[in-house]
């Protein structure tokens, strides 16, 4: 299985090193990190090249973890993004992609995205 | 207390993730093996009574039964069992509450794998594990009470204020600090200031019995005579 290099980022050291631990048993993980979120910089994203970024977050503080991860979306749209809090047991996974401007694909993406009335 | 040799734990907390990174810390410790792990505050007690372990880490935002109260019911039956609360909740009230109900540490999820384990090491051997912060606010809270008369003296209980009123009535219908912030368009720090005043002028130590007693009163009728 080929190996994905996945950046860890921390605000809550014990969370952190928490999934340090469980990634760090994983074959094809190559776990970087982890960091300490508010002292990494985009230029340090462009020096480790990850193929996703992970960050083990402080949900009660979020607004330093968002301006990040926005951040990292649009200097890098194509670097997927997961989030793990301790408030909710859920992990919360940010990607995009581009597509042609063109109608067809603007149609096409619209009718492919699920809708609402039927639950998210 | 009997130094133990190999700390047996059982790991309560309902965050599975979480749960199964702090195994692999904890048993890469020579002195400490993860003997159980439960989701809920009950399958916490039932592990509990079927593992004996010599310590529990226990987090208080479980489904079901929370873990304030596991620790209660545990404690009760099995005296001898360490419990350390691990949580994200920076409350003095649930801090108060953990403690008076056995626990013999209150430790917040942010603090780093090594502290963490100096500290439940020394709650197994008689310690409290506390950082200093924390221990500040119980010292506080110690002085608190013992400018407090007890209850049965039959000193009264001083007035709410219309404010604190409104912030009581939020607290026996279950809300948070957070909601009760956002409710009375307050800040948390503003909140926490009411509830310590009430604790205060109602004698009790918790919002639990603060909204037990109001209720048992038949609400927050306590005219406002005092601010």
């Amino acid at each position: 299985m080929e190996s994905r290099r996945v950046l860890l980022l921390s605000v809550q050291p014990l969370l952190s090193e928490s999934l340090a631990q469980v990634l760090g048993r994983v074959e094809a993980v190559d776990l970087i990190g982890p960091y300490v979120l508010k002292d990494y910089t985009l230029t340090q994203l462009a020096d480790e090249k990850p193929d996703m970024v992970l960050i083990a977050e402080q949900e009660d503080e979020r607004e330093e973890e968002t301006r990040f991860v926005a951040r990292i979306l649009e200097y890098y749209p194509n670097l997927p993004v997961i989030q793990v809090g301790l408030n909710s047991s859920v992990i919360r996974v940010y990607t995009s992609h581009t597509l042609p401007a063109r109608s067809a694909d603007l149609i096409d993406t619209i009718h492919s995205l699920p809708s609402r009335q039927h639950g998210c | 207390m009997n130094s133990i040799e190999r700390i047996r734990v059982l790991l309560a907390d309902d965050h599975a993730l979480f749960r199964e990174g702090l195994v692999g810390i904890i048993s890469a410790q020579p002195g400490m093996e993860v003997v159980g792990e439960a989701s809920d505050g009950l399958e916490a007690l039932v592990k509990a009574r079927e593992l004996a372990p010599d310590l529990i880490l226990m987090d208080i935002g479980m489904p079901g039964c929370d873990g304030l109260e596991a620790t209660r019911y545990i404690k009760r039956e099995l005296p001898a069992v360490v419990i350390v609360i691990l949580t994200v909740h920076d409350e003095e009230e649930k801090l108060f509450e953990a403690i008076k109900n056995g626990a013999q540490g209150y430790l917040l999820k942010n603090i780093r794998s090594h502290t963490m384990l100096e500290l439940v090491w020394g709650a197994v051997h008689g310690e409290a594990a506390i950082t200093p912060i924390l221990a500040g606010h119980m010292l506080e809270e110690f002085r608190r009470l013992s400018r407090m008369a007890p209850l049965d003296s039959g000193e009264d209980v001083v007035a709410l204020t219309s404010r604190e009123q409104e912030v009581l009535g939020l607290v026996a219908a279950g809300a948070s600090d957070k909601k009760i912030a956002d409710a009375l368009f307050i800040s948390r720090h503003t909140v926490k200031s009411h509830m310590r005043n009430i604790l205060a002028k109602l004698h009790v130590n918790s919002r639990r019995e603060a909204a037990r007693y109001i209720r048992h009163k038949g609400g927050p009728g306590l005219t406002d005579t005092a601010h």
